[in-house]
């Protein structure tokens, strides 16, 4: 009987090992500079791809992609945090772009394992950021003067918004990212929102914080003209007792936004998300 | 080990050939459309589509392997577990282990070390390390006057895990934007799996299994009571320190590929419990075979039932193993439990 067992574990270990072996010539795959077959899990990313004219290159998205509106031919791998391998190979892209902390380390590691190209930097904070990522995308995607173009142009754009502002008294802002029982959240100083707000011409009340981390008490000292945010968020914030003396409540300066355009960081967070939060400030 | 006898043996066959059947049909599911002609010619080599043979030899396979050998390790430490303590509810992480290795995770995804190591994720490895430190911190907490007590071991196995997942519920306070990923791996899952990981687990598992099932006797003895085990002339403290150690091990192996995959390690033991009975002779190798076959039942169901994405394994075992554990337990005799 003990053959048997001992049989059983000699088999199981032979077929690790035997295969362990055909894994590792698969692993040492062809490294292009340019990539021609793009997989990009980031919503954010995506829309930078398509904006400098490197969708073509794109063969595969995640269920969180809905922009731009060519993406709907576009076949997906998943959710952004647990997409599916297999799909993802299947697809045989020469790269693939996440975002650090939006999906599962261990599946980005296991596809980079596979002598796939991985690329997954934490998000921009900033505008400043947004260039840099639209720049490294360029980069890849060899789309470098595009890119440097799309960068030029949204530059000036901020330049145009900075001069029409000047002269009007700036309009406090709070940006809620989530509030009630899991904590107060906000655009913070280290954001990219942070700059939107800036560059409409608003002042975000929560400039001197980081890390996404604000607080009930903060909110209420500061009182601001307007809170934005997801529909959802605001509904919570028009909900909470405690907010209701805050001046934007009471003057129902409560704005729904489209999540979508102030979550990402993109060239429409800049261009879309200025000129919308300029309107609602007029 | 005494010898098994003729009706444990074909039991075991039997498991085996079910392995090896999941095994086959699992290698044919997945997201990805293969056809079954192109699974047989990746196995054998021939030339063909080379990322459907990257799909099933380098993403199928190890995922077979790895959910196989994960399973062996919980369902054998929940074994040991329930049977070092003489407590039903006893699964592999009641030693802290779970936690620790929870802990490890979050730091490392804090401190943001997305970087390698030896070739593997830091993360991972910070997931082992802690794991098996938070291990030896209940171990050494847990001695009362100098003796491993049960109690002592319970007790501080419960806060210790308390007081480190409180520390990652203030990382979590701290790091909104990487609450999904950090949460997710601690709910466990084999993507990501390499074979790399795998060459690195499997041997000191399939050792760490060999191990506990070479002291069948013990734990028969351990069953009884203390009192009884050590009037037969057991060394019961020392058997109880090396059980632990080679459990922690086999857990903090199995965190490495994994991340914590939770009731395998509970309803395994009990399940072969109830069919075959509680002679651990046959229990600890039953208990092995059988949490490799559900655990690699589990991980098919997981990558293959969406079109599209995954479900974390962790959730299909309590799904899946749930109904099916009630099922059996409403038909159990009462000798046949712990």
């Amino acid at each position: 009987m003990k053959k048997i067992i001992v049989g059983v574990l000699i088999l199981i270990l032979a077929l690790a090992s035997f295969s362990g072996c055909a894994a590792s010539k698969a692993a040492a795959g062809p490294e292009t500079a340019i990539a021609k077959r793009i997989i990009s899990l980031s919503p954010a990313d995506m829309e930078i791809l398509y904006a400098i004219g490197a969708g073509d290159s794109v063969v595969g998205k995640s269920d969180y992609c809905d922009y731009p509106s060519a993406l709907s031919k576009v076949e997906s791998v998943g959710e952004s945090l647990l997409p599916s391998t297999e799909k993802i190979v299947a697809l045989k892209p020469d790269l693939v772009i996440a975002e650090q902390g939006l999906t599962d380390q261990d599946t980005l590691d296991g596809i980079a394992k596979l002598g796939i190209k991985v690329l997954s930097p934490a998000p921009p904070k900033s505008i400043e950021g947004i260039y840099d990522k639209i720049k490294s995308l360029g980069e890849v995607s060899g789309k470098n003067s595009e890119a440097e173009k799309l960068i030029a142009d949204l530059k000036q754009f901020i330049v145009n918004q900075e001069k029409s502002n000047q002269g009007k008294i700036a309009k406090s802002i709070y940006y809620v990212i989530d509030t009630g029982e899991y904590g107060e959240f906000a655009a913070t100083g280290d954001t990219f929102i942070n700059g939107i707000i800036t560059a409409a011409g608003g002042d975000n009340i929560a400039k001197g914080a980081t890390g996404w981390m604000f607080s009930p008490e903060l909110l209420i000292a500061a009182d601001p003209d307007f809170i934005i945010g997801s529909k959802l968020n605001i509904s919570k914030v028009r909900a909470n007792s405690s907010y209701a003396s805050l001046k934007a409540v009471k003057e129902n300066h409560l704005v729904v936004v489209d999540e979508n355009i102030f979550s990402r960081p993109t060239p429409r967070a800049i261009k879309e998300g200025i000129v919308i939060l300029r309107d609602i400030l007029k | 080990m005494k010898k098994i006898s003729g009706k444990t043996g074909y039991i075991m066959l039997a498991l085996f050939i079910l392995w090896l059947l999941c095994a086959v049909v699992s290698l044919t599911m997945g997201t990805a459309q293969v056809t079954v002609k192109e699974v047989i010619s990746a196995l054998l080599g021939q030339p063909g589509d080379p990322a459907f043979r990257t799909i099933i030899m380098d993403v199928r396979l190890p995922r077979i392997i790895a959910a196989t050998v994960v399973g062996m390790a919980l369902a054998t430490s929940g074994t040991a577990m329930q049977a070092l303590f003489r407590n039903p509810m006893a699964d592999p992480f009641i030693l802290g282990t779970s936690s620790g290795a929870a802990l490890g995770i979050a730091v490392g995804m804090v401190l943001g070390i997305f970087s390698g190591m030896l070739g593997f994720g830091l993360i991972s490895i910070m997931g082992f390390i802690f794991a098996l430190g938070a291990t030896m911190l209940v171990m050494v907490l847990g001695r009362i006057s100098g003796r491993m007590s049960n109690t002592g071991i319970l007790l501080a196995g419960i806060v210790v895990s308390s007081f480190l997942l409180s520390i990652i519920s203030l990382l979590y306070v701290f790091n909104h934007d990487k609450i999904a990923s950090i949460y997710l791996w601690t709910m466990g899952g084999f993507n990501g799996v390499s074979w790399d990981k795998i060459q690195l687990i499997t041997l000191p598992i399939l050792a760490g299994v060999v191990f506990l099932s070479l002291k069948a006797r013990e734990f028969n003895a351990i069953v009884m009571g203390e009192e009884y085990a050590a009037g037969i002339g057991m060394n019961v403290e020392g058997f109880k320190k090396s059980t632990m150690i080679v459990t922690a091990m086999l857990v903090a192996f199995s965190v490495f590929v994994s991340g914590i995959i939770g009731f395998v390690g509970i309803i395994v033991p009990h399940l072969m419990r109830m069919v075959f009975g509680v002679d651990h002779k046959k229990m600890i190798l039953l208990s092995a075979m059988g949490g490799g076959i559900f655990l690699l039942v589990c991980d098919t169901i997981s990558r293959a039932l969406l079109q599209n994405g995954e479900i974390p394994v962790g959730i299909v075992t309590s799904l899946c193993g749930a109904p099916f554990f009630l099922l059996i337990l409403r038909r159990t005799k009462p000798e046949n439990m712990l």
